[in-house]
């Protein structure tokens, strides 16, 4: 037992002089580790979605939340959520406090759209840029009470595909079915809004 | 201990370093505020012919064919300068601001974007930006500017490009969005998901950590833009004071300490390569200045607190990528252009920390006889250019005597501006400039820092 608790204490000691020469850097102008995986990427995250749940002849803008249209050069906010330079080497692909905020807007705002299709909603768009077969699956999701895990396999499947490891899916579920926490009030589209949210902030579908 | 607690603690010591030093770092709450020191650059990319504000020439050079003149007025004594009529606004605020003449960009490139990297990083090539080091570790933001910077800088990740419209979008979004703290389901649910895919040192789990700081790290910049509040000047556009106070707001509100906007002569060309142009400088420089002496008319009547202005906390650095030449060559006097001089800019410093009223260092050529230095007229036998005269550091004084060859370390660089700079806000030696290939540091005009 003197064994372990040296042990613990010699290995703390070491985590804690880490975290001391590594805390003035924290918030340093200095770049963090270069072996981090880094953003996807603003455009090709847009992509990803397109892909993904994107209607045939129609554009998911993912700026819209930013409040930004128009070119990327000319909204250069969103360069802070990655970008490819014309050496092909992302640019502002670390994650920190300023483009985390910046991806949760710009995701919160996507979610909120995509629940302007679950029944009831008075903000349904007239001209989807989402496939029909993913406004079938949110329409299910929205809905109180349990929902079964083919749907929910569906609805990860589509925003996620196969780009993070069987964990990530089990936690999720996991994540999902506990929600919403005890004596919390809450419907199913506050369940789906954590869902989606959720996948889309998974490090292995907003990084790459 | 139970093996599998120690295990579990085993396993979550890789995230130590990025849990204590996330924006909810342990010792954030127990440390007092430092004293407030914030730092605002108003750069006029292009070349901006200050000449025609301070470090201005006698008309006779005109009547010499020497130099383009187009105030048509003898400009007056300020200090060890001449000042041309646009200087007239600033005099105002001339007690809170120096001037530094006499300032060599880089000897070896003339070329826009060069000037502006080494400016802007210290290297012509681009490298780390200053303004970030300046800010410290203690923001979300490690500065703002009004627009993207498009130089290769390699630290701007957290340089958030916020012109004024973005800014208040931004604010408004916030604002209107559900802030995500702690005990919020999905901070939760996240915070777990980075925390156990962050275990380990793979790619992704160091990518994970990142975002886990993100995470935690936005909470207090969702605040304090909430704080922030709506803009209280309704008017649309770029309206430059309004922008100036709502920035000074959030580096209140400890956002960033630092901002850097680049401006420009409101339709005006600043690259007075053709005539046409360079008569207008009179009209130009003015256009600039007005942002400038909005600048300081929004510090210094802006109360930071009970007793200071936001003046009174915060350095200014007014410049520009490099001087211009006094005239082209083969052209009339009354119809040339001005090409790119790197050999003599001049900046306005002034604000928290600097000694007012000011002018110090000196460039050449100031008689149209002068008898010029020998290592001059090697690089400008025409006498294109003014130059920078050598400077005495330990004197802080300009030399007098004419050097063979041209020495950086002679000279005031804006490798000494920067270091100024460096030497206020205590940034850590390892980041400041150096002149060219030396080992040292370069000096800092100390005579300036109050």
């Amino acid at each position: 037992m003197k064994n372990w608790i040296g042990f613990l204490y010699l290995i703390l000691s070491v985590g804690l002089a880490h975290t001391t020469l590594a805390a003035p850097l924290s918030r340093s102008a200095l770049s963090p580790d270069p072996r981090a995986a880094h953003y996807r990427g603003f455009i090709p995250y847009e992509q990803m979605l397109q892909d993904r749940i994107g209607g045939i002849g129609t554009r998911i803008d993912l700026g819209q939340y930013l409040g930004v249209s128009e070119s990327l050069t000319d909204r250069p906010i969103l360069s802070l959520l990655g970008y490819y330079d014309s050496d092909v080497t992302i640019k502002n692909g670390a994650p920190n406090s300023l483009s985390f905020l910046l991806w949760n807007l710009l995701i919160s705002g996507f979610v909120e759209d995509q629940l302007n299709f679950c029944p009831g909603s008075t903000s349904r768009p007239p001209n989807p840029v989402v496939t029909p077969e993913w406004i079938a699956l949110l329409e299910s999701g929205c809905v109180a009470g349990p929902l079964s895990e083919s749907l929910l396999s569906q609805i990860w499947t589509s925003l996620a595909g196969f780009d993070a490891p069987m964990s990530e899916y089990t936690a999720w579920l996991g994540d999902v079915a506990a929600f919403p926490q005890p004596g919390a009030a809450t419907d199913g589209t506050d369940r789906l809004r954590f869902a989606l949210a959720l996948i889309l902030l998974n490090p292995y579908v907003i990084l790459e | 201990m139970q093996r599998r607690e120690f295990l579990t603690t085993l396993s979550a010591l890789p995230l130590l370093p990025a849990l204590l030093s996330s924006n909810t770092a342990l010792g954030a709450s127990t440390t007092p505020p430092p004293e407030p020191h914030f730092f605002l650059m108003l750069f006029f990319p292009n070349g901006l012919d200050l000449t025609h504000v301070w470090d201005s020439r006698p008309l006779a050079f005109k009547a010499a064919g020497l130099r383009a003149e187009n105030f048509g007025v003898e400009p007056v004594p300020y200090g060890n300068t001449l000042v041309t009529s646009a200087f007239d606004p600033l005099r105002t605020y001339a007690n809170r601001f120096s001037i530094v003449r006499g300032v060599w960009m880089s000897p070896d490139f003339d070329g826009h974007q060069q000037n502006v990297n080494l400016m802007l990083s210290g290297n012509p090539f681009g490298g780390s930006f200053f303004v970030p080091h300046l800010n410290g570790n203690t923001t979300p933001l490690d500065s703002i500017t009004n627009r993207g910077i498009p130089y290769p800088l390699n630290n701007l990740s957290k340089v958030a490009p916020l012109s004024r419209t973005t800014l208040n979008t931004l604010q408004e979004r916030v604002s209107r969005s559900q802030a995500l703290v702690a005990g919020n389901p999905l901070f939760e649910a996240l915070k777990n998901r980075y925390q156990a895919v962050g275990l380990g040192s793979s790619r992704m789990a160091l990518g994970s950590q990142l975002l886990y700081g993100g995470l935690t790290g936005q909470t207090e910049l969702h605040s304090q833009l909430g704080q922030l509040g709506p803009d209280p000047v309704t008017t649309g556009g770029e309206n430059f004071a309004a922008y100036v106070g709502r920035l000074m707001n959030l580096m209140k509100l400890h956002s960033t300490r630092t901002a850097y906007l680049s401006l420009t002569a409101g339709g005006q060309t600043i690259d007075t390569h053709d005539s046409e142009s360079t008569k207008q400088t009179p009209k130009t420089v003015q256009k600039c200045l007005d942002s400038v002496v909005t600048a300081f008319k929004v510090l210094s009547e802006t109360p930071f607190d009970s007793t200071r202005s936001f003046l009174d906390v915060t350095t200014v650095l007014v410049g520009t990528e490099f001087g211009r030449t006094n005239r082209q060559v083969g052209r009339p006097i009354d119809d040339t252009g001005t090409d790119h001089n790197p050999y003599n800019n001049s900046f306005l410093i002034g604000g928290k920390g600097i000694r007012g009223g000011l002018t110090i260092g000196a460039s050449d050529f100031e008689t149209v006889n002068e008898t010029l230095s020998p290592a001059r007229l090697k690089i400008d036998p025409q006498k294109l250019n003014l130059m920078g005269r050598p400077f005495d550091f330990a004197s802080q004084t300009v030399r007098t005597d004419l050097p063979p060859t041209v020495n950086l370390s002679d000279y005031i660089t804006s490798a000494s501006i920067v270091n100024t700079l460096c030497s206020l806000f205590n940034v850590d030696p390892s980041l400041w400039r150096k002149n060219g290939k030396e080992t040292v540091n370069a000096p800092v005009l100390t005579s300036i820092l109050a």
